[in-house]
C-alpha cells in the first residue's frame, strides 16, 4: 500500500475516460467466487445440522454452553470429577 | 490526508509488521490445533487448547486489531483511499470479516480450554483440536497478502469520481503527481 497508485494501474479502467469505469473482471469472478462459497457453506451447515459452538468439537461429549462453561470451571467442580458413565450418558 | 514520508514509512513499517505478525500467529494456533486433533496424549491436547486460548487472546487477537486499524490509517495517509481501488476495498472487507469471525470464535475456544483445564482424559481425547477456522482464516489471510502485494487494477466509481473532481481542480498538479 505504499507506492502511489501510478498511471499504469488506472488506465484502461476508465481514469481518463469521460464516463464512470466499469467493474473490472476480476472483481466480478471474486464476487461470483465468494457467492459461490457462502452458499456452500450455508447447505453444508443444513445438511450436517447447523450446530456451531463448543458441542462441534466434542465427540460424543456435550458441551455446556459458553458462560455455563465459565461458571462451571470457576465453581471449582470440573467436569474430570464426573464419572466417566456419566460423561458418556451426555 | 498529507502526511511526512518519514510518518509514512513508519505506518507502512507497522502495519507490515502486525500484518506478517498474524499470519505468523495463525499459523502456530493451527500447529497447537493439529496437536490437540492427533495426539493420543491427554497432557498434550490439554496443554495445546490452553495455549490456544492465550496465544488467540493475547497475540492473534492483538495482531488482528492492530492490522485493521494500520490498514486503515495507510489508507487513509495514502492515495489509495478506502474506497477508490477494488482491492483495497475487498482487502478490508476481508480483514473486517476475518477480525470478526476471530472475536466471534475466541469464546468458544476459552470455553473449550477451560473444559481442557478439568477433563479427564477420556473427555480430552474426544475434545478435538480446532482446525477449520484457523485455515479459513489463514486462506483468507494469504488472500489478502497477494491483493496488497499485486494491487490489481481496477477503480471503483468513487475513485473516478474523486479523481475527476481532483483532475479539475488542480490539473496541473495531478498530471505531475500521476506520471511513473
Amino acid at each position: 500500500m505504499a507506492d502511489p497508485p501510478r498511471r499504469r494501474e488506472t488506465a484502461g479502467v476508465g481514469a481518463d475516460r469521460a464516463s464512470p469505469p466499469r467493474m473490472p473482471r476480476w472483481v466480478k469472478l471474486s464476487l461470483i467466487l465468494a457467492a459461490a462459497l457462502v452458499l456452500v457453506v450455508l447447505i453444508v451447515m443444513l445438511i450436517v445440522g447447523g450446530g456451531h459452538g463448543p458441542s462441534r468439537h466434542m465427540r460424543g461429549v456435550q458441551a455446556p454452553p459458553i458462560s455455563v462453561t465459565a461458571e462451571f470451571a470457576l465453581s471449582g467442580r470440573g467436569l474430570g470429577s464426573h464419572p466417566s458413565a456419566e460423561v458418556n450418558r451426555r | 490526508m498529507t502526511v511526512t514520508p518519514g510518518l509514512r514509512k513508519f505506518a507502512l513499517t507497522a502495519h507490515l509488521t502486525f500484518s506478517v505478525g498474524w499470519i505468523g500467529a495463525v499459523v502456530a494456533y493451527l500447529a497447537l490445533g493439529l496437536s490437540a486433533v492427533t495426539s493420543q496424549d491427554a497432557q498434550t491436547v490439554r496443554a495445546a487448547w490452553i495455549a490456544m486460548e492465550l496465544t488467540g487472546w493475547f497475540v492473534i487477537v492483538p495482531l488482528a486489531v492492530a492490522a485493521l486499524l494500520t490498514g486503515l490509517i495507510m489508507s487513509l495517509i495514502t492515495p489509495w483511499g478506502l474506497f477508490r481501488h477494488y482491492w483495497v476495498l475487498i482487502a478490508l472487507m476481508l480483514t473486517v470479516f476475518a477480525t470478526a469471525i476471530l472475536l466471534l470464535h475466541m469464546p468458544t475456544v476459552s470455553s473449550l480450554a477451560d473444559v481442557a483445564r478439568q477433563a479427564d482424559g477420556a473427555t480430552l481425547q474426544r475434545l478435538g483440536g480446532d482446525l477449520f477456522h484457523p485455515g479459513l482464516g489463514l486462506v483468507v489471510l494469504l488472500l489478502i497478502t497477494v491483493l496488497n502485494v499485486y494491487k490489481p487494477r481496477g477503480m471503483t466509481r468513487y475513485g473516478w469520481r474523486k479523481q475527476q473532481e481532483q483532475r479539475r481542480r488542480t490539473p496541473a498538479t495531478t498530471e505531475r503527481t500521476a506520471q511513473p
